[in-house]
């Protein structure tokens, strides 16, 4: 049998419960789990391209499935900077729903993100991200000028994998604005 | 499901550390790669044939100087995305305000459904061509199967589709082999600019920049790196992807000239659409030439059109602020799907209304140029702005070779005004 015939085939059996074997290429490395139609891939993988081919086999065979991709990748070639995202809104509860939407994704590592409506708090914790983040103090003035003005700041710091995730959820919300600082480039995970 | 056993990877199956250069290659191909691809759209092979057609080789230099102008403006566009995580549509809203987003946003969109326009006429007319059937039965269609694959399919799905549709450009290689032109004149046309200053001239150049330099692909680009999660570390491999994709595009706009050259400038045909270049090849280059050259734009509206369509998607989603990607259910973000789908459907009202399909091309190519240099004003010093890019503001080379492309683009558009005025 072809190897991608095998590997198929060991797909088809983790779908409908039956693999007793390992992944035929990655081994015991990575686990599968199905739960009410969501794959979920845990365990590790060396680097970036294992992480998508494992990512490819999963979306083609589980056609229609959601997939949910919690491998972590080992290798060196995946470094992950910490980057920040902003988002505004009219409102604390507003910010509150999208902060409970934004922690309960099942691939997240990191806590839950800040919601701030105080300015004080607000310009310190921009501050204190600025700067790694390689921008100026100054820069972060905009966004606290309209927590002066009543709107509410979510500030979510991830890994840069998840800062994409992050921002495509808070799309779906009554954010009035999403924006990002600049990866760190000195912190990475 | 259990836990699987535990267990050591088999030794009959590819292990993971084996992965080839080649398989690398695969899967970083991406966003850059198919924007080459769909840099030539049915109406940028009329374009170019229309330029083979009219100066035979003598315009081959812009394509050898657009390759660097190219891979700076789309790795431009790249870096803004993989940086910023957000589209660029929604970057220039956040930026420069929502009046300017939309006046932007406007242009591009009219731009783009005139293009779409154009091109399901150019397929369906050479599938008329091909099947003697009347192209007005093939519009519909043709649109079904792109917007299907367009809103159903998931972005890896359409990405991989659409990488195979790229293979089929090779055919205008072929096509511009069994033109057999003269290479010494071909090499003379690609090293040896030879300038001239009348509107005939400058229209083309301008078309040439315009074609090759679109406003559609920077949003494709920048919202890609989105849609593939290409962070900053990545930066070397979206430049592979992209130079592929920008020198490939170039490689094939060469041969659509150079077998356009050889045949119908030779031969004083004048063309006005892709098909006619197809049509008008017959009696010079043989059948073969003719069924590649058509395939070939059938290949190119396959891929050209769902970009188009989903590019002003983001367009659309980006400047009003709605959940947008391909990674996403139609359902979980109606807004931007339903932007495909209109886009999709006024290019078929344009398609079947009866409006000159050349009219159309001719005004999404003027308001492309109109849009292109200020965009590109506005991309290039967004990503030089350290609020937003931190330490990853565009490079020298970057810089240099976006402003460049802004300061020909200006240029061309003046001198065809100027000549057009006086």
């Amino acid at each position: 049998m072809k190897p991608k015939d095998q590997i198929d085939e060991w797909w088809i059996k983790a779908l409908l419960g039956e693999a007793e074997a390992a992944h035929p290429v990655f081994g015991s490395d990575v686990d599968v789990s199905v739960e009410d139609n969501v794959i979920t891939l845990t365990g590790q993988v060396a680097t970036r391209d294992q992480f998508e081919e494992l990512d490819d086999e999963a979306r083609a065979i589980g056609r229609g499935r959601e997939v949910v991709n919690r491998v972590i990748v080992l290798g060196a070639d995946d470094v992950q900077h910490m980057q920040t995202v902003l988002a505004l809104f009219g409102s604390e509860e507003q910010a509150r729903l999208a902060c409970q939407l934004v922690s309960s994704s099942p691939s997240r590592h990191e806590g839950p993100p800040q919601v701030v409506s105080q300015p004080s708090t607000a310009e310190s914790r921009l501050k204190d991200l600025a700067r790694p983040a390689g921008v100026q103090p100054r820069d972060v003035e905009r966004v606290i000028d309209r927590v002066r003005h009543g709107k509410t700041l979510l500030i979510d710091r991830v890994p840069e994998d998840d800062a994409f995730r992050v921002i495509s959820e808070l799309e779906g919300t009554a954010a009035e604005l999403v924006q990002t600082l600049p990866p760190e480039p000195e912190s990475t995970e | 499901m259990a836990p699987l056993l535990k267990e050591e990877p088999r030794a009959d199956v590819e292990q993971p550390e084996k992965i080839s250069s080649f398989r690398h290659f695969v899967r970083i191909a991406g966003p850059g790669i198919i924007s080459g691809g769909g840099d030539n759209d049915p109406a940028g092979i009329a374009t170019y044939s229309k330029v083979g057609a009219t100066w035979g080789f003598a315009q081959l230099w812009l394509l050898l100087l657009t390759i660097p102008l190219l891979i700076a403006v789309q790795g431009t566009a790249a870096r803004l995305g993989s940086v910023t995580k957000l589209g660029l549509a929604e970057l220039i809203r956040n930026e420069y305000g929502p009046v300017v987003a939309m006046s932007v946003g406007l242009l591009v969109v009219a731009a783009n459904v005139a293009t779409i326009g154009a091109d399901l006429v150019a397929m369906a007319a050479v599938l008329q061509l091909l099947t003697g059937f009347k192209l007005i039965f093939f519009i519909v269609p043709l649109v079904v199967v792109m917007g299907y694959v367009t809103i159903f399919q998931n972005f890896k799905t359409i990405q991989r589709l659409f990488l195979w549709l790229i293979v089929i450009f090779l055919g205008y290689v072929v096509a511009g082999i069994l033109a057999h032109p003269n290479w010494g004149a071909v090499l003379l046309g690609t090293v040896s600019p030879r300038i001239h200053f009348g509107p005939v001239y400058l229209a083309g150049v301008v078309a040439v920049l315009g074609t090759t330099i679109s406003p559609y692909l920077l949003f494709w680009q920048t919202s890609g790196e989105r849609e593939e999660r290409r962070g900053v570390e990545r930066m070397a491999d979206i430049y592979l992807d992209i130079g592929s994709g920008m020198v490939m595009s170039n490689f094939i706009a060469f041969f659509i000239v150079v077998a356009t050259g050889a045949t119908l400038f030779q031969h004083h045909h004048s063309i006005q659409t892709a098909a006619d270049a197809a049509r008008a090849l017959q009696p010079v280059a043989g059948p073969a030439a003719t069924i590649l050259f058509s395939v070939g734009i059938l290949g190119s509206g396959l891929l050209a059109i769902p970009i188009l369509s989903v590019s002003t998607g983001y367009v659309v989603a980006g400047t009003l602020g709605w959940p947008m990607g391909l990674g996403r259910q139609a359902l979980t973000a109606p807004g931007f799907y339903s932007v495909i789908t209109l886009a999709l459907l006024a290019g078929v009202e344009l398609a079947i209304s009866g409006f000159s399909p050349i009219k159309a091309l001719f005004y999404s190519q003027i308001l492309d140029g109109i849009v292109m240099p200020p965009l590109l004003v506005l991309t290039m010093i967004l990503a030089a702005r350290t609020r937003l890019m931190g330490a990853y503001t565009s490079s020298r080379l970057e810089r240099l070779g976006g402003w460049s492309a802004v300061a020909i683009m200006t240029l061309a558009d003046l001198a065809l005004l100027y000549n057009l005025v006086r």
